[in-house]
């Protein structure tokens, strides 16, 4: 299976001009999913732009991954990088032929669920109107056109996880989102838009082409798995507590000396970003 | 823009948590300020505070008469200790971030422990 990730710099550069770098605990949770399926078969691929191929070259750590490959377009074929900040997975996804599992580089799958017809996310998101707001709150460009055929009361997918397993679909899917963002006018809006894009499409473009769409566990069950990490909202908690992110990022160190022994010299590597 | 109120929609958006029970505890709000709180174009009008009264809080300039909490839940847990302390910068924001980095990090993620 090709399980893909990727990391976009434009988003960053953006925003402020300085030296691109990741926190360490993104980087240790990137090894440790990248390192998890690549210990169970699979073939990784991180998707990049030049300079985040560049951040992992320059930093040691390109060989976590069975290939750097750069498909992420460095101008982001003119989207807005700040209003789409996720917009790097939807290249990859593109330029990935299916069928292929998409992980969060924060996401760690430590064994996986029967794949086969369906498209696998991680859960269902609900339909909050300040997150998913009503279509009419999106300003478009001329010749942009809401789907009147699409269920918009279907649940967002959560793309954390996201397992799709056939090309044309897959094709669709990418289609519709770049197609939206790219039709979208600029704007201070840097949730609803890409969430739009991302998560509620993708619901509702497997409804609309009839394919199945199942997820790991319902949103209120995720604690009661032992299957998935998911750092998703934490990572906020690390970057303003030291404490939380040195236990972390400890546990993470003797998660890879014991797991990943050969492995064992990122830790330094991540260590010194 | 405060990065904590960014940050706070990130995370709520990312946890879909909510606040409905969420309580003060011994917070004195009347301290409290949004000072020039904006937003961009993000619209707010469908929040509520629910039962929480706002009517103390100075919120500067910020027009909070359609402002509510009330779509956020937050299940069970509960802010009733938390303390804002010497949080009181003039541009601020909103009621959670101060004390989430004292908060375990299931809470917001899920799966941790099986690092």
């Amino acid at each position: 299976m090709n399980v893909i990730y990727s990391l976009s710099t434009l988003p960053h550069f953006s925003k402020r001009s300085d030296t691109f770098k990741l926190d360490k605990f993104e980087l240790y949770t990137a090894a440790i999913s990248s390192l998890t399926r690549r210990h169970d078969g699979d073939y990784t691929i991180m998707h990049c732009d030049t300079r985040g191929a560049e951040f992992f070259e320059r930093i040691g750590l390109a060989g976590l991954w069975n290939e750097i490959r750069l498909t992420i377009p460095d101008d982001f074929e003119n989207i807005n990088p700040r209003m789409f900040w996720a917009a790097g997975k939807l290249f990859a996804l593109r330029e990935t032929p299916a069928p292929l599992l998409m992980l969060d580089t924060d996401f760690i799958a430590w064994d996986l669920p029967p794949l086969g017809n369906n498209i696998v996310a991680a859960h269902r998101e609900s339909l909050n109107p300040a997150t998913y707001p009503p279509i009419e709150h999106f300003r478009m460009r001329s010749g942009y056109e809401f789907n009147p055929a699409y269920n918009y009361s279907a649940m967002p997918l959560n793309t954390a996880f996201l397992y799709l397993p056939d090309e044309e679909f897959k094709q669709y899917y990418t289609d519709c989102a770049i197609n939206f963002m790219k039709s979208a006018w600029s704007c201070e809006d840097f949730l609803c838009y890409m969430v739009y894009a991302e998560q509620r499409l993708l619901a509702m473009c497997a409804e609309y082409r009839n394919r199945q769409a199942d997820t790991l566990f319902e949103f209120d069950n995720r604690y009661n798995q032992s299957i998935y990490t998911h750092t998703w909202g934490a990572k906020q908690i690390m970057r303003d507590n030291p404490h939380e992110l040195m236990r972390f990022c400890e546990k993470c160190k003797l998660r890879i000396k014991r797991d990943f022994p050969e492995w064992e010299y990122v830790i330094e590597l991540i260590e010194k970003g | 823009m405060d990065n904590y109120w960014r940050n706070y929609i990130e995370l709520w958006y990312k946890s879909q948590f909510s606040i409905s029970s969420f309580t003060l505890g011994s917070y004195n709000p009347s301290s409290f300020s949004f000072g020039s709180f904006q937003y961009g174009s993000f619209d707010i009008s469908s929040f509520s505070f629910g039962s929480f009264d706002i009517s103390s809080f100075n919120f500067g300039s910020f027009d909070i008469s359609s402002f509510s909490f009330e779509s956020f839940q937050y299940g069970s847990f509960e802010y009733g200790s938390f303390e804002y302390g010497s949080f009181n910068e003039a541009v601020v924001c909103p009621l959670l971030p101060p004390p989430f980095k004292n908060e375990p990090l299931n809470i917001f993620g899920y799966g941790i422990e099986l690092i």
